[in-house]
């Protein structure tokens, strides 16, 4: 399971902005290693499964004009700064392969984006959904941490919505599973999720083993919440292996160093053109050591030792998997699944080897081994339809295991802030809604600023601001953001009540925020209509037609290998 | 903040694309309309208030010993009290009182427990440690009249569950069938011979030791599920509260349906490992008096401001240095000059510059020649940039 996000960064106002740099950099180093691998997997004929989570934000801004064209140019920055490396490198014998892989992957990387998906790269991911080898997962509209947010029932019920409803418009059928930010759950969620549509989520391990009663199968099977969910564990072991900074295979001295890049390191005058314009120094992506220990010392990075590293790597975590298996079958009447989640971010940009160690895993489950085969867990679903009924335990699988992390004395401030926002929000879409239910709006201004408003809302509700204020790198921004979202969503609302709504500004804010822009977002706050239920039952429907015809069709597939 | 790029780089132009609008991409229109250049700046500067003006106090968990309370008081709020209870007020302080209704249909007057905890005047939230996992709190914000004096409340909380730390209690299982979109009935497992076994020890207060493993499927109603559940929902735990309270159930089979076929108590089934008593005081009080029975009660600590655990700063002095080589020479505009055997690149007035890193211990050569542009001359220049190896000392 690849959990993949970013916060919503685009900024049309501003020709270059140092936020935007997050996307264009997870785009080189993880999400089109992640296509080229599925490609390369798929082209050889690998039997695999991958579930992934792509959330709203990231999924818009890949498919953002303005984003992709902004990438185009970033990506031919560059390569021309790698031709520069390579010439430059020319007599140092460590760093000249380097500097011409880095120009091999950043061509490539242009190629898969320009040529291959003509700048899209959720049309990528849907191709391999399409293909049956990744799972794709909903998840909630801006990343907000649904237990923080409880308070206000109607928030929950819009950001998982949103994210359905997104959902279904990308990747054009209703999503079998739901992804929740940080894995953040509280008893309830599962309700307003069964009502969505959706099959399954996941929690972190805790919120199994501590379930109410206690699970027959520990974290090696889902759980039915009292609705007919299925709630998936994170399994801890493997886990640990991946994450760990200490024990996990990430830190091995072979692999990358993610903290030395030439955009830090080198002369200013020559690489003052890829940085910032304002002469604040950056990450490029060009890197040139190796971890080596655990000290400012550090040795040249050796693509051969990293690979070698990341196959035996691989083979290590296969070997635990079946070690793992075998164990648990023995004292268990069903197939035991294990579930383990990881930030898609960590593989490729964090841990530059990572999308290269899926790969060679995905090879040695497919041909090295018979105990574990890989699964999504729809189709263990379909295998296991009868599962214990429980309720599992608030939870989310950030630091400490429950809410700290979001609340806390560095974030707590933007809480009175957001419940209030959505307790107007209710407000609003009450008073108005008239002009929601309207088949044809008459009121057109009026309509444009309740959705704006919404969008406003539930762009502060994302938990990435609470979390970037406890990490404390780029505060100012995400207290920029908090600021900006509900002061925008207060001037709309003393706006709309005092009917003085300004229609320029209200063009430039929608031009800005601009997240959703096609979703009638002040809708999801109504309350819950006959209508919207109608509509949801028949996309369901047709989902569940869709997968019982796939799932013969797979059915067939599997008959053949056994012949 | 605009920042015309214009810088250029030393010896090669970047390239300075305009930034064009792109045409929307068919699938994902924009809507907006594309940006006027003339338009005045957008200036936004806001100013989040410090307070709504309405009074309101909002529970947040935490994790399952901490309890995040804001608030907010509405200015005629206090002065409304103060009219009511004139100077008391100013001898009072400003007070959380938690009330425990875990397993409660709260009233105001049946709480489980009550915890007065002293807040600052001045402060809008607190952290809340409490000693006890998997309870329900409510809270009254107000004022106290000294210790054990009267209490004026402001405002009522909403309610809010901490999470279990630990296994649960009860391992009894319930299982449910989905397929697709059709929810099945939850139903147990039941043993023939084990009901029979219940029945028996029922009548004579014996245990048949006896294990059959022939089962009996047995679907669960939306009542008995309630009933089971009942403590995750108020409204619920409130009929399952009077239920207890009037020890009826039972007498009335089909109103209730908690009993079984054969006078079965389902809690019986459900519950087995627990007595009766047991069963009674976890529904009733919950598991936090249990907690607390057990273990000892402390009083409860308050904090403000959340753990405030910093690590200690790791001296992170560092002093690294690199070198480049940079060689620049110039000729005819027109000349063809080679390093080696890579040509060279010439700017429009004929000189050009190079740059190589020199990492310790390397030699580089520089072999360079110079062509004109009608082949006649050509000029030869061959020296070499050399660096020692590095010595390090503190």
């Amino acid at each position: 399971m690849l959990h993949a996000h970013l916060p919503f960064v685009r900024h049309p106002e501003e020709e270059n902005f140092l936020e935007e740099n997050w996307l264009y950099e997870a785009i080189t180093e993880t999400y089109i290693p992640l296509i080229d691998m599925f490609e390369r997997l798929v082209k050889d004929g690998v039997f695999f499964r991958i579930t992934m989570s792509l959330t709203p934000p990231l999924v818009s801004m890949l498919r953002d004009p303005l984003l992709q064209d902004r990438y185009v140019r970033h990506i031919d920055k560059l390569i021309e700064l790698s031709q520069k490396e390579i010439e430059r490198t020319g007599y140092d014998k460590n760093f000249h392969g380097l500097a011409l892989m880095y120009n091999r992957r950043f061509t490539e990387a242009k190629d898969t984006f320009v040529k291959r998906y003509g700048k899209d790269l959720v049309s990528a991911f849907k191709k391999f959904q399409d293909l049956g080898v990744l799972e794709i997962v909903a998840s909630a509209a801006t990343h907000g941490f649904l237990p923080n947010l409880q308070v206000n029932p109607s928030s929950v019920r819009a950001q998982i919505r949103i994210g359905v409803d997104h959902y279904i418009k990308n990747f054009g059928r209703p999503p079998q599973g739901f992804w929740l930010p940080e894995c953040g759950y509280f008893p309830g969620v599962d309700k307003v999720l069964h009502d969505a549509g959706v099959r399954y989520f996941f929690v972190d391990s805790h919120a199994i083993l501590n379930a109410d009663p206690r699970p027959r199968y520990s974290v090696y099977a889902p759980l039915y919440c009292p609705t007919g969910v299925a709630a998936f564990a994170r399994d801890w072991e493997s886990s640990k292996q991946v994450w760990s900074s200490k024990e996990g295979y990430p830190g091995d001295p072979d692999y990358r160093e993610y903290y030395r890049d030439i955009g830090h390191e080198l002369e200013y005058e020559y690489i003052k053109p890829y940085i910032h314009p304002q002469g604040i120094r950056i990450n490029t992506g060009i890197k040139y050591w190796r971890i080596t220990g655990n000290t400012e010392y550090k040795e040249a990075y050796n693509p051969e030792w990293a690979r070698g590293k990341a196959a035996s790597h691989a083979g290590n975590f296969m070997f635990n998997r079946e070690k793992q298996v075998e164990h648990l079958s023995a004292h268990m009447d069903r197939k035991p699944i294990i579930v383990a989640p990881y930030d898609a971010e960590l593989f490729g940009h964090w841990w530059f080897e990572g999308p290269l160690w899926i790969d060679f895993l995905m090879r040695k489950m497919a041909y090295d081994q018979k105990t574990v085969r890989m699964i999504t867990p729809s189709e263990y679903l379909f295998e296991y339809p009868r599962n214990q009924v429980s309720v599992p335990s608030r939870s989310s699988w950030g630091y400490k295991g429950y809410s700290e992390f979001w609340l806390e004395g560095s974030n707590d401030w933007v809480y009175p802030h957001l419940h209030n926002a959505a307790k107007r929000m209710c407000e609003l879409s009450g008073l108005f809604s008239g002009v929601l239910n309207a088949p044809k709006p008459k009121d057109k201004l009026k309509y444009r600023a309740l959705h704006q408003a919404a969008r406003e809302l539930v762009l502060a509700e994302s938990s990435d601001w609470p979390f970037i204020m406890k990490t404390g790198t780029m505060v100012p921004y995400a207290r920029k953001r908090i600021n900006l979202h509900i002061g925008r969503f207060t001037k709309l609302y003393d706006d709309l009540k005092k009917d003085a709504i300004d229609n320029d500004w209200l063009k430039e804010v929608e031009w800005r925020d601009n997240l959703f822009y096609d979703m009638d977002c002040a809708k999801y706050y109504l309350p819950d209509s006959g209508h919207a239920k109608q509509a949801l039952n028949k996309t369901v429907a047709a989902r569940d037609r869709k997968t019982v015809k796939q799932k013969n069709k797979r059915k067939g597939e599997v008959k053949v290998y056994a012949s | 903040m605009r920042h015309p790029a214009e810088q250029q780089h030393a010896h090669q132009p970047v390239r300075q694309q305009e930034y064009k609008r792109p045409d929307p991409a068919p699938h994902y229109e924009h809507k907006p309309a594309p940006r006027q250049e003339s338009k005045p700046a957008f200036v936004e500067n806001y100013q989040l208030p410090q307070s709504y003006d309405n009074t309101q106090l909002t529970l947040m968990p935490r994790d399952p010993h901490w309890v995040h309370a804001y608030w907010d008081v509405a200015a005629n709020t206090i002065d409304q009290i103060r009219k009511e209870y004139g100077g008391e007020i100013n001898k009072s302080t400003f007070t959380l009182r938690l009330y425990d209704i875990t397993a409660v249909d709260f009233n105001g007057e049946n709480a489980n427990r009550v915890i007065d905890v002293p807040v600052g005047a001045d402060s809008k939230n607190w952290y809340l440690n409490m000693w006890c996992d998997n309870v329900t709190y409510c809270a009254d914000l107000g004022f106290r009249t000294g210790p054990g004096g009267e209490f004026i409340p402001i405002t009522r909380s909403n309610v809010v569950s901490t999470p279990r730390l630990g296994f649960s209690d009860r391992s009894d299982m319930i299982w449910l069938d989905v397929k697709g979109r059709r929810t099945g009935k939850p139903f147990v497992f039941l043993d023939r011979d084990s009901i029979a076994a219940l029945l028996k020890k029922k009548q004579a207060g014996l245990a048949d030791q006896k294990k059959v493993y022939r089962r009996k499927r047995l679907n669960l109603t939306e009542d008995d599920i309630r009933a089971y559940y009942s403590r995750l929902f108020p409204r619920l735990r409130r009929i399952m509260a009077r239920r207890l309270r009037q020890g009826s159930y039972g007498l009335d089979r089909n109103r209730w349906k908690l009993y079984l076929k054969n006078g079965l108590l389902l809690e019986d089934l459900l519950f087995s490992g627990l007595s009766r008593d047991e069963f009674m005081r976890r529904v009733i009080l919950g598991a936090s008096e249990e907690k607390s029975l057990k273990s000892g009660a402390s009083e409860s600590i308050t904090s403000r401001g959340g753990s405030s655990e910093r690590e200690q700063k790791k001296r992170q002095f560092f002093f690294e240095i690199w070198t480049e080589l940079l060689v620049y020479g110039r000729t005819e505009p027109d000349a063809h000059v080679w390093h080696g055997t890579k040509p060279v690149k010439l700017r429009e007035d004929g000189t050009f510059t190079l740059r190589f890193a020199l990492p310790e211990a390397t030699t580089i050569p520089l072999d360079f020649l110079a062509q004109s542009n009608d082949k006649v001359d050509s000029r030869r220049i061959m020296t070499a940039a050399d660096r020692t190896g590095t010595s390090y000392s503190k």
